[in-house]
């Protein structure tokens, strides 16, 4: 079937193409500028905050910033992973959708030695420069802490049921969550959790809650999200009747982590018991980080790192078995303290 | 009203200064439909040129490198899906089955520390296991559609969203991770590494072997009886039964094609991310599909070949990186691809009329019989329904 007119067609495209590229690649040499690339999972409130706090510090430092979203897909944050060694950046941040997936990329990167430091999220199994990210376990332990003193005053002594919905257990922060808000719990016999997966995705925290709350008398719903949980959880108490504010005689105790504005507006309001407000407007700090050890090449210390008037402050900066990490202390808002300018939500 | 107009154009009696015209207009044909049936490697050239264009990084050995081992596992779903579709049929189910097989395989070599079920088989084990896996689902696929008549549309999608259910229930919720080099090697080891600039860029099995498998694809396509009769069926189905082929075999080989092919990729695709989760490969069903039409395999069946089928994946992964490097937004990006579907079919649609009325024409300027002949009256039947 190939014949002499599908030979010429191939001859002159190619013919045309060598000569078309070999034209348009002569490129000046242009001034190189501290070029950081950074891979986003998705775009919502709350990793535009980040992005936005890791831009500010970037332009800060006269720095060149590559932002890449992967749409929740771990594989096209690898291909993301990949254009960026392509591009030739100095450093790589990555929020990863999936911390086990990621590790084939950062090892890519590491080939091509480009050093990756993990914002917000870390990786598991593969270890980076350093993460700089809120202390999640400290997050799901403040839950906890409310939750149990609710119930105390409910019922003079730690007991009833929790609904715990959780996030994407594939991502290490909502393991870290979970880890910290059950092994308080675990101090408390009498208190019972029943956990649900939701994947961090609106339908089935609503589905969680009704059908949970539909069949068994909870006292408590702790939530890894207020930017994508407090939503579809209140519409889901709203229809089964239990929507009743804080205070109010059969009020569910509703807590959450991450303090987004959806989640302070519901406290504010009375809906909400407490979010655990995550220090997202500061993850921008790594930077600091990054040019201490790739641009100078001193080594970071670790220990509590103090910066007078930071909400996240006092952090700590320790060895772990997936790099350096940095953690930001979360901050319990409750009524007395949802209207602080600090709180990134308000922001 | 066209037959006879053709007739009077064509028949034997009117050559002459008519017959050099169309043979002039033939000849223009000719090279207008070349150029459409190669408008993916067309594509790949003009992208090519208008991305080093935009960005100096595009041409950069590590960037050209990587461009085909992103692409390799969509590349092999393509592969199997071109073979359905050139019987006329569809396999949506195919990044379904790639999901399943490769989180199931993943799960079977992890270690329980890293998401695994803690059985932790040796990696050649759970290859064997996959293929076969893939192959049983194909056959199963072939055997509904073919002997209890189901839709294949229709019933691949139920597979495809029953499979990704599976997909969740067995998951313990979280990713597995670190499947072993040896297991990994094709998806994501590398066969050398050559130094650019100072710089090492390793150079991926996978490209190697993403030729290796479209030259075994167009191989089988082209050059044996089994391809043959693939386009046979499904060019005209009742016509290759009249010729003494059994449709239904070469359908439910088709099927196992298909599914061998999702499972190869999901090898692949594990390989490439050393893991895999219950969402591997979702939503890739839309990219098979547009790689496959824009690659000139034509939804009407029986047209089209594997190299052009290539031409669409190449394709696909140029504008991928290339509209990444330049660092085009992600919606553009969906614009962009959504676009080039449309002008697939669009394409398909029109080199679809044209082969009709060419096959009428000469069919017609053959016949020496008159309009009231059968024969005649069953082409212009024909021609009313492809209209």
């Amino acid at each position: 079937m190939i014949g002499k007119t599908t030979l010429w067609f191939y001859a002159v495209l190619s013919f045309s193409i060598i000569v078309l590229v070999s034209g348009c690649n002569k490129k000046g040499d242009e001034k190189k500028v501290f070029t950081v690339g950074a891979l986003h999972p998705e775009m919502n409130a709350f990793h535009a905050a980040i992005k936005n706090s890791v831009d500010k510090r970037a332009e800060e430092k006269g720095w060149k910033i590559i932002n890449f979203t992967a749409g929740v897909s771990a594989e096209k944050q690898l291909d993301q992973m990949e254009n960026l060694i392509a591009l030739g950046v100095d450093v790589i941040l990555v929020c990863p959708v999936d911390a086990k997936s990621i590790g084939s990329g950062v090892k890519k990167a590491r080939d091509a030695g480009i050093p990756v430091y993990g914002v917000d999220r870390s990786t598991v199994g593969t270890p980076l420069n350093m993460t700089v990210q809120a202390d999640n376990e400290m997050g799901g332990r403040q839950a906890a802490e409310g939750a149990v003193a609710f119930l105390k005053e409910k019922y003079g002594e730690p007991k009833g049921l929790v609904l715990e919905l959780q996030g994407d257990m594939a991502s290490n922060v909502a393991q870290l969550r979970s880890k910290g808000f059950n092994e308080y719990m675990g101090k408390h016999p009498n208190v019972k959790v029943i956990s649900k997966p939701t994947e961090w995705k609106a339908e089935r925290f609503l589905k969680g809650t009704q059908d949970v709350l539909g069949t068994q008398p909870v006292d408590a719903i702790f939530s890894h999200t207020d930017v994508i949980g407090t939503t579809p959880i209140l519409s889901a108490l709203d229809q089964l009747g239990k929507k009743i504010k804080v205070g109010q005689k059969g009020h569910i105790w509703y807590g959450a982590i991450d303090g987004s504005p959806t989640g302070l507006k519901a406290v504010r309001e009375g809906w909400q018991d407490a979010s655990y407000s995550q220090p997202c407007t500061d993850c921008g700090i790594v930077l600091d980080f990054v040019e201490k050890e790739t641009v100078k090449g001193e080594t970071i210390e670790t220990g509590p790192f103090v910066k007078e008037g930071a909400l996240w402050s006092p952090a700590r900066i320790f060895k772990a078995d997936n790099g350096l990490m940095m953690l930001l202390a979360t901050t319990v808002v409750t009524k007395d303290n949802v209207d602080d300018k600090r709180l990134w939500g308000n922001q | 009203m066209l037959t006879i107009n053709a007739c009077g154009e064509i028949s034997k009696s009117a050559m002459g200064v008519a017959g050099k015209m169309n043979k002039r207009k033939d000849h223009l044909n000719r090279v207008l439909f070349l150029l459409l049936d190669n408008i993916a490697w067309l594509l790949v050239g003009v992208s090519v040129v208008v991305f080093s264009l935009l960005s100096d990084r595009f041409l950069r050995s590590y960037t050209l490198i990587n461009i085909i081992p992103k692409v390799v596992p969509i590349g092999i779903l393509v592969i199997g899906q071109s073979f359905a579709m050139l019987t006329k049929h569809f396999d949506l189910s195919s990044e379904s089955v790639l999901g399943l097989v490769a989180f199931s395989a993943a799960l079977l070599i992890a270690s329980p520390e890293l998401g695994g079920w803690g059985t932790m088989l040796p990696g050649w084990m759970v290859i064997v296991l996959m293929l076969g896996a893939g192959v049983l689902i194909g056959m199963l696929n072939g055997f509904m559609i073919t002997k209890l008549k189901l839709n294949n549309l229709v019933y691949t999608i139920a597979i495809l969203i029953t499979l990704r259910g599976i997909c969740y229930l067995i998951s313990p919720s979280s990713s597995a991770s670190s499947l072993g080099e040896g297991f990994g090697w094709l998806g994501g080891g590398s066969l050398f590494t050559i130094t650019v600039d100072g710089k090492p860029v390793r150079v991926p099995v996978s490209l190697l072997f993403f030729f290796l498998i479209f030259a075994a694809a167009h191989v089988i396509a082209r050059y044996t009886r089994f391809g043959r009769n693939i386009y046979a069926v499904g060019a005209d189905r009742a016509a290759a039964e009249a010729a003494g082929i059994r449709s239904e075999r070469i359908i439910i080989a088709v099927y196992t094609i298909s599914g061998f092919c999702a499972a190869l990729a999901a090898w692949m695709l594990a390989g490439r991310m050393d893991s895999a989760a219950m969402k591997t490969g979702e939503n890739w069903i839309f990219s098979i599909q547009a790689a496959a039409i824009i690659g000139g395999i034509s939804l009407k069946g029986g047209r089209g070949n594997m190299i052009g089928a290539m031409g669409g994946v190449i394709l696909w992964g140029v504008l991928n990186t290339g509209l990444g490097i330049a660092q085009a937004s992600p919606w553009i990006i969906d614009a962009i691809l959504g676009g080039l579907l449309l002008l697939a079919v669009l394409l398909d649609a029109v080199k679809n009329r044209y082969f009709v009325r060419k096959t009428l024409k000469e069919q017609l300027s053959q016949s020496q019989v008159g309009l009231s002949d059968n024969y005649l009256n069953v082409n212009r039947s024909l021609a009313q329904g492809a209209k």
